[in-house]
């Protein structure tokens, strides 16, 4: 009975965990005429953005049938724990399941964002526009996702039916609002959606302090949409490289200006008679002793007009100009060791 | 070959486009409709739309395959790319031509866009098949302002 106390709330916590993924599902209603449209809805994994115009029978993960009321479920319980874009679809009589309309009338899909803990809805409201309006309700992530795509699509909606250079200038304040979504947004894959649909190709090369700043604000992202993003964007790389090579140059810079300041200081405490020669540092003795050019000269063996010569070369060597600036000269340390 | 059908491809263009002109009567309305069939086919080919009237473009490429990969990608004529897509069937690249292959195993891309101030000039769609075996049909329509 102890045992059983013990025991009860975890027992408790883990019914209660597996009443939340029982709840995680992802439920639908849309109206299709069935004379038209198989009532089977599919659902893809898409697993970068370039992907969402693409369409293949690997990428269909389920299928669910949609019933006489227009309902639909699909299970959550084998998807990713982080969030990952997923795309429903459906397909003409027709037409094969694994079939993609992209505009029109007709357009056959939706996306949405989902994990494996997702509880997601998706109603369609009954507009002529058919899954285009759909509306993706009960994780947060999908608001942003729509605002971003009602964002991109005034371009189509106002653009054209301007000047060409007003296009231009729509076009270009719309993805730098784009871009503000992007750089403000806490979900990382709609931060990054945001981006894919700001024309970033074209901007990145202007604007790539911004795409640093992005990248590093979400470095520790290694999803499959960060990593092909990553492959778009040379310039992270290329800067990390520059930068490589920057360091590197001013390390070499510094290194041999340090070596250069080493040696010539090096120099300057090197002692002065090293420049001199043996007679001429045997003569600089001899000075230091206080003899004169005479007593060099009848020491040294050598004529007096030598001895001149060679007291010459020593002061111009030691920068000096008299006997007084050799007895002057601070050799205590200089001279130790020679 | 494939030389031979970008041309047919593009003569039919031009003569489906000059009928238009030959009744004398302002243009109203030009019509381009194209099939091309391939198998197996690598080598990448390209359409090109002439839009030089004012008035809306309407345009529905639509393509299944039965094996390989194909992506069309269509571009305005300042070269902008406007839509794309992409589809793939992988499965039954080994499969012998004399298989006949069943619906489900079959994949269709599908683009309908309509540009109501369309930039003038040439548009291009691009196909770019990889050993695709399948048909692309193309259609096109223009409303004149006049």
């Amino acid at each position: 009975m102890n045992i059983f106390k013990k025991l009860l709330p975890l027992i408790l916590i883990s019914l209660s965990s597996q009443i939340g993924k029982s709840q995680s599902r992802i439920e639908g209603h849309i109206i299709i005429d069935t004379t038209i449209w198989t009532p089977v809805v599919y659902m893809s994994l898409i697993e970068n953005f370039d992907q969402m115009n693409s369409m293949t029978n690997e990428m269909i993960i389920d299928k669910a049938s949609i019933d006489s009321m227009g309902n639909f479920s699909f299970s959550t319980q084998y998807f990713p724990e982080d969030d990952h874009l997923f795309r429903i679809h459906i397909a003409k009589r027709n037409d094969p399941p694994a079939t993609l309309t992209i505009g029109g009338k007709d357009e056959n899909h939706v996306f949405f964002i989902a994990n494996r803990q997702s509880k997601i809805l998706l109603n369609d409201i009954g507009t002529a526009d058919f899954l285009k309006d759909v509306i993706v309700s009960g994780y947060s992530p999908n608001k942003n996702f729509r605002e971003i795509n009602e964002i991109s699509s005034f371009i189509d909606s106002t653009g054209f039916t301007s000047s060409i250079i007003k296009i231009d200038l729509i076009r270009n304040a719309i993805n730098e609002k784009l871009r503000f979504y992007a750089d403000t947004c806490s979900n990382s894959l709609v931060s990054l959606y945001a981006l894919y649909k700001s024309q970033y190709e074209k901007n990145y090369p202007v604007n790539q302090q911004y795409y640093n700043k992005f990248l590093k604000k979400w470095e520790n992202e290694k999803s499959s949409y960060f990593v092909e993003f990553k492959k778009k964007i040379p310039l992270s790389q290329n800067n990390n490289r520059l930068s490589g090579f920057l360091i590197i140059g001013v390390g070499l810079i510094i290194g041999f200006l340090s070596c250069f300041a080493y040696f010539k200081l090096l120099n300057k405490d090197q002692n002065p008679l090293h420049d001199l020669s043996v007679q001429e540092r045997k003569i600089f003795a001899l000075i230091m002793e206080g003899k004169s050019n005479k007593e060099i000269s009848d020491i040294l063996l050598i004529g007096l007009s030598t001895v001149k010569s060679h007291v010459n070369s020593i002061y111009s060597k030691l920068g000096i100009n008299s006997r007084k600036d050799v007895l002057n000269l601070n050799l205590d340390k200089k001279t130790n060791g020679t | 070959m494939r030389n031979l059908k970008s041309v047919l491809a593009v003569m039919s263009l031009i003569l489906l486009s000059g009928l238009n002109f030959v009744k004398g009567q302002p243009p109203k309305r030009f019509d381009i409709s194209t099939r091309i069939q391939f198998q197996v086919q690598t080598e990448n080919s390209e359409i090109k739309l002439p839009v030089f009237q004012q008035g809306s473009l309407t345009l529905m490429i639509r393509s299944t395959i039965f094996e390989g990969e194909l992506t069309i990608e269509l571009y305005d004529a300042k070269g902008e790319k406007q839509a794309n897509f992409f589809i793939a069937n992988q499965a039954l690249l080994s499969k012998p031509d004399t298989i006949k292959k069943p619906i489900s195993e079959t994949v269709k891309g599908e683009i309908s866009k309509k540009f109501d101030n369309p930039v003038k000039g040439e548009w291009t769609v691009r196909i770019i098949p990889k050993n695709a075996g399948g048909f692309l049909e193309i259609n096109s329509s223009q409303n004149s302002k006049q």
